[in-house]
């Protein structure tokens, strides 16, 4: 959701980063990306190393427009997503999940067992 | 911190990078507010911040579709009043989280309200609404004398 963009008469393709949210509870990460209207196969999750990108892609503007329909106003451009973030070492690399719901793409890093707050019992 | 926002090596050190994207920004914004910010078909009711919307035109149908991402459809509120689409809606957080958890925050929570004046009178009774993938999809039928009428006009 943004400052209300004018008619665009005519759609340029463009690049942008997801808005994000990123919290930190005991166990994991969450991270929710904003990508919205795409299907799961336009989205792509890539672990490199410590670096995790994520990618989606909309549909071209002309195949955008329903059959039998001429555009009055348009203010929604598809659009390309990309952003890339660096993941920390006490995150476990093998296990990341992914969902992707009403727009949004939900990550969960689990955090590696050193990560987690161990309680420390206090003997007599 | 576990995750920060990756910025390629080669722009660390180049300082004039973030000035070129305010005069950017300040060329975008000033490009789009002189040209008149109403359009035809579009009416603001409240404000200026709200979802993104598209509005399509068919002989018997009125398309709207509406960028919402991340609600719940109980969280949306749709109205039609003749040629009047008033979409409400307030994104609420998921739980009780405290502020302290969040690294960072960059979506916007809150409410939204808008008007969208529509190429035609619809029928109310008959719209159909569907929310996918964070789009909200309105197909309203117009109403009959709304439609297109062709008049065969005698030259004499």
């Amino acid at each position: 959701m943004a400052l209300i963009k004018q008619n665009q008469k005519r759609c340029e393709p463009q690049v942008i980063q997801p808005l994000v949210n990123i919290r930190e509870e005991e166990k994991e990460v969450i991270l929710e990306a904003e990508m919205v209207g795409l299907s799961k196969e336009d989205i792509s999750l890539e672990l490199k190393g410590n670096e995790l990108t994520l990618k989606g892609k909309t549909r071209r503007s002309d195949e955008d427009i329903p059959k039998g329909y001429t555009v009055i106003h348009r203010e929604r451009c598809p659009l390309e997503y990309m952003r890339t973030f660096i993941v920390g070492d006490d995150i476990d690399k093998s296990k990341v999940d992914a969902q992707y719901e009403n727009g949004v793409l939900r990550v969960k890093l689990a955090k590696s067992e050193q990560a987690q707050p161990k309680k420390i019992e206090i003997k007599e | 911190m576990a995750l920060i926002p990756w910025r390629p090596r080669e722009l660390w050190w180049d300082p004039f990078r973030d000035l070129e994207t305010i005069q950017n920004e300040m060329n975008r914004l000033f490009n789009s507010s002189l040209t008149g910010w109403r359009s035809r078909g579009v009416d603001l009711l409240e404000g200026a911040w709200g979802p993104a919307v598209d509005i399509y035109d068919s002989k018997d149908n009125v398309m709207v579709r509406v960028d919402i991402p991340g609600m719940k459809k109980d969280e949306i509120d749709v109205s039609v009043h003749k040629d009047t689409l008033i979409i409400k809606g307030e994104k609420k957080q998921e739980k009780e989280l405290k502020e302290k958890d969040f690294v960072r925050t960059e979506r916007f929570y809150g409410s939204f309200n808008r008007a969208i004046r529509l190429p035609a009178e619809v029928q109310a009774e008959k719209v159909n609404a569907t929310y996918k993938n964070g789009v909200l999809e309105l197909v309203l039928p117009k109403k009959e004398e709304s439609k297109p009428k062709q008049l065969k006009i005698d030259i004499k």
